[in-house]
C-alpha cells in the first residue's frame, strides 16, 4: 500500500521522524570529488561538506512522500567534527513548528545528525515552504 | 589584526553538474533534473539543487582555514534566488570584525546577485 502524501497538516510540532542509517559510499565520494574537485579531505574522511549530502539523502527518504514544488527557504546548520568515510549516520527530523503566513505554508524542521552510539555530528534548523 | 576574507570558490552549475548533485543526494526532483518538466513550471527552466551551492561556503572556509576547522563550523544562511542550469556561482565571505571568526557568507551569480546570503562562524581552532 502507498504511503499517504506528507501534506502540511500530517506535520506535528514535536513529532520526530528518523532515517534509517546511511554511510557515505565510494561512488557518492567519487561523485562528489568529480563536482568538487578542489574539496579534498584526509585519508578516510569525508570532506567537511558532504555532512549536507548526507543529510538530504537522509531528508529525500524519510519525508516522503512529498507534495512537488516544496521550496528550501532557509538552513541553520552547525557541523560538530569530521565524518569518517564508512561512518553510518542516522538523521533526525524533529518538526519544531509550522504556521501559515501569506497563503504559504512554512514548516520548522531541526535537524540532528548521529553517528554511532549517539555522537552528534551536525544539528541544524531546515525552513521549508510546504506545497500541500 | 585585519579583516579575513574566504577564499573564493566558483562552480559553473551546468546540468552535468546538476545531474551529480542529484545522484550524491538521490534527489532527481524532475525540476532539478527534467528541462522539459521544469520548462512547465513557474520558472520555466531547471533550477539546481540549493545546497550544491550552498557547499560552496563550506568548502571556502575549508580552502581558508583547514578541512578541520571547517568540520566545526556554524552556517546560517537563506535561499535568496534560483541557480539555473548554466549560471556561474561564486562564493565567499568577509570576517564581519577582526578576529572573531564571524563571517557574512554568500553565493553570487556571473551578474553579481546574491544566490544565498547568511553568516557563518568559524571556530578559532579545530
Amino acid at each position: 500500500m502507498e504511503e499517504p502524501l506528507l501534506t502540511y497538516d500530517r506535520f506535528n510540532p514535536g513529532q520526530v521522524l528518523r532515517s534509517t542509517p546511511e554511510r557515505a559510499s565510494a561512488q557518492m565520494l567519487a561523485q562528489w570529488q568529480h563536482l568538487y574537485p578542489w574539496d579534498r579531505c584526509d585519508a578516510g574522511a569525508l570532506p567537511a561538506g558532504m555532512a549536507t549530502a548526507l543529510m538530504m539523502r537522509a531528508y529525500m527518504r524519510t519525508l516522503t512522500p512529498r507534495p512537488p514544488g516544496n521550496v528550501h527557504l532557509r538552513q541553520e546548520l552547525q557541523l560538530l567534527g569530521g565524518i569518517a568515510a564508512s561512518e553510518p549516520i542516522t538523521t533526525e527530523f524533529e518538526c519544531v513548528g509550522k504556521e501559515i503566513r501569506r497563503e504559504r505554508r512554512y514548516v520548522e524542521l531541526a535537524v540532528r545528525g548521529l553517528a554511532d552510539a549517539g555522537r552528534p555530528v551536525f544539528t541544524g534548523r531546515m525552513t521549508m515552504i510546504w506545497a500541500a | 589584526m585585519s579583516q579575513a576574507s574566504l577564499h573564493p570558490v566558483t562552480l559553473t552549475v551546468d546540468q552535468a553538474a546538476i545531474l551529480l548533485y542529484a545522484q550524491v543526494t538521490d534527489d532527481f526532483n524532475p525540476i532539478h533534473v527534467d528541462p522539459d518538466f521544469a520548462a512547465t513550471t513557474p520558472l520555466g527552466q531547471v533550477i539546481a539543487h540549493g545546497m550544491l551551492s550552498a557547499n560552496l561556503i563550506i568548502q571556502s572556509i575549508a580552502l581558508s582555514f583547514g578541512t578541520a576547522r571547517a568540520s566545526r563550523s556554524t552556517l546560517d544562511i537563506r535561499f535568496a534566488r534560483p541557480v539555473f542550469a548554466g549560471d556561474v556561482v561564486r562564493a565567499g565571505g568577509t570576517e564581519d570584525a577582526p578576529g572573531e571568526g564571524r563571517f557574512t557568507v554568500w553565493v553570487r551569480k556571473q551578474d553579481g546577485s546574491a544566490v544565498i546570503e547568511g553568516s557563518a562562524l568559524v571556530p578559532a581552532r579545530a
